[in-house]
């Protein structure tokens, strides 16, 4: 058997077709092509030695078909005909075939190739930002028998791992078609959980919105959501509270949350053009001390400020900003608390750390 | 990756997503002119304190893996702070807390190079020496680690 050592050039223009076709597919809104869908599980049940399944369930989101799958193993009655779940036939099986396959049959050059030029980018923009989230959302969500299935899903549209197999399968490469199946209904449906005798199939979102660095966003609603209302809120591909992107989070309830990152958003999100003025502004915060240049971080400064009323105690807020530029060109500016007790923005800056302010002064580079 | 991306790594790829492939981790920093710094430095939540300036170094022996260490965990999505070695670089990793800021002691041996990687803060070099990594700390109700 020869081996393909480099692709030829159609093939190599190929790459960028069945990367982009994987990209399309991963962020699809339109609604499940149902018959396709079913047509390609009833390949995948084939290609794994399984009768296809008798009993065939649309939900409408990934949230619906963890609970299906979950309600789905205990409540049939019939073990022997329905229940089991054979997601590790149907897909890891086939899968370590195909793997074998092209381990076989393609030179590292050439996989390396199309991992770098297909699946890397699938991977960034439908599996990173998209399918990561939802399943970190259904997961929060759901407790127990519910989230065990969030592990035993396949993935669908968000399966960014199969056109890796793809590629080498539209290169006619001998035993890839195996994944027709797999294929066939990860482009045609979202997510789906393969049982014996029964499969559960999901719809996909109608909606998606992404910033421009493709990462979930939405400042005015849900940056993802399935017909059935499952929804993912976030800022930046950050996964956030609901009622942060609507109807907005005030400046108290911004302090109140313990996890900067979301912190940060609602900040974001409240001062998308002032900033941290804003809020100290929309508080009424006295500065405290003068505004100084931030150590290791040229042309910014530290500010401090005196914020009442939001917590038990006043506090201190440090107000400081980013050393690192980010894609954008903008700077990210953070706002801390600090002891009321300290009177001067680099002591702060020094207390955080817990050392001294004369050493903070030393600071060589802050990112 | 280096060849087919390079005009897009220069300010925001980290090393531990171009060092997949195994590759030399001194020749892809220098490649991305990673600064090293003997000094204090601050990467987001997570900072690098000469030892003089601390009471609490003591010698680390757990020598760092090519895998790396997770300094910080992100919370909300792997923004997490890995700590990356090449050559004698030793770490020994203790639970900070709001009372206790100290992640661990690190020391970098002679022709050492050690780097902290953060999605969004970029890469840092440490120099040869001995530090402590620190966390920030915050003052709310009570004291509080902040989760960058």
């Amino acid at each position: 058997m020869t081996r393909i050592e480099k692709l030829t050039a159609e093939q190599e223009h190929q790459l960028a077709t069945v990367r982009d076709e994987w990209i399309a597919h991963g962020l699809s809104t339109v609604p499940a092509h149902r018959a396709l869908a079913v047509a390609g599980v009833n390949e995948a049940y084939q290609a794994a030695g399984l009768e296809p399944p008798r009993i065939v369930i649309w939900l409408d989101s990934p949230m619906a078909g963890a609970i299906g799958a979950a309600y789905l193993k205990h409540i049939l009655t019939d073990p022997a005909q329905v229940g089991d779940q054979v997601r590790a036939q149907v897909w890891d099986q086939v899968w370590d075939q195909v793997r074998a396959q092209v381990g076989a049959q393609v030179g590292d050059q050439v996989r390396a190739q199309v991992w770098d030029q297909v699946r890397a980018q699938v991977r960034a923009q439908v599996g990173a930002q998209v399918g990561d989230q939802v399943r970190a959302q259904v997961w929060d969500q759901v407790r127990d028998q519910v989230r065990a299935q969030v592990h035993r899903a396949c993935w669908g549209q968000h399966d960014y791992w199969l056109c890796f197999y793809d590629t080498f399968r539209r290169f006619g490469l001998p035993g890839t078609d195996r994944v027709n199946g797999l294929v066939q209904t990860a482009q045609n449906a979202g997510w789906w959980w393969p049982h014996r005798g029964a499969v559960i199939l999901t719809e996909r979102p109608v909606e998606i919105h992404r910033d421009n660095q493709g990462r979930l966003h939405c400042e005015t609603g849900p940056a993802m959501r399935y017909p059935d209302g499952f929804a993912i809120y976030a800022w930046h591909g950050t996964r956030v509270p609901a009622d942060l992107v609507s109807p907005g989070w005030d400046a108290k309830r911004v302090f109140a949350e313990e996890n900067t990152e979301i912190r940060r958003c609602a900040v974001e999100k409240i001062a998308a053009t002032d900033g941290w003025d804003r809020i100290v502004a929309e508080l009424g915060c006295p500065q405290v001390g003068s505004t100084v240049d931030d150590p290791g971080n040229p042309g910014q400064t530290l500010r401090l400020y005196r914020l009442e009323n939001v917590y038990d105690e006043p506090v201190g807020l440090l107000l400081m900003t980013n050393g690192t530029v980010e894609r954008d060109g903008t700077r990210r500016e953070f706002g801390e608390t600090v002891p009321a007790s300290i009177s001067d923005p680099v002591a702060a800056a020094a207390w955080q750390i817990g050392i001294s302010p004369a050493n903070y002064r030393l600071t060589a580079r802050r990112t | 990756v280096i060849n087919h991306e390079k005009e897009n790594i220069m300010q925001h790829q980290i090393l531990s997503e171009l060092n997949t492939t195994g590759a030399d981790l001194a020749a892809l920093a220098a490649q991305l002119d990673v600064p090293t710094i003997a000094g204090l430095q601050h990467q987001g939540d997570v900072s690098v304190v000469p030892a003089g300036m601390v009471d609490d170094y003591r010698t680390p022996k757990r020598l760092v893996p090519s895998a790396g260490v997770p300094v910080v965990r992100g919370e909300s999505g792997g923004n997490t702070h890995l700590l990356l070695a090449s050559g004698d670089v030793r770490f020994d990793q203790r639970a900070a807390t709001a009372e206790d800021l100290t992640l661990g002691s690190l020391i970098v041996g002679d022709g050492a190079t050690a780097w902290l990687d953060h999605p969004e803060h970029g890469n840092t070099g440490i120099a040869p020496g001995e530090y402590v990594l620190r966390r920030k700390r915050e003052q709310a109700d009570e004291l509080r680690m902040v989760a960058d």
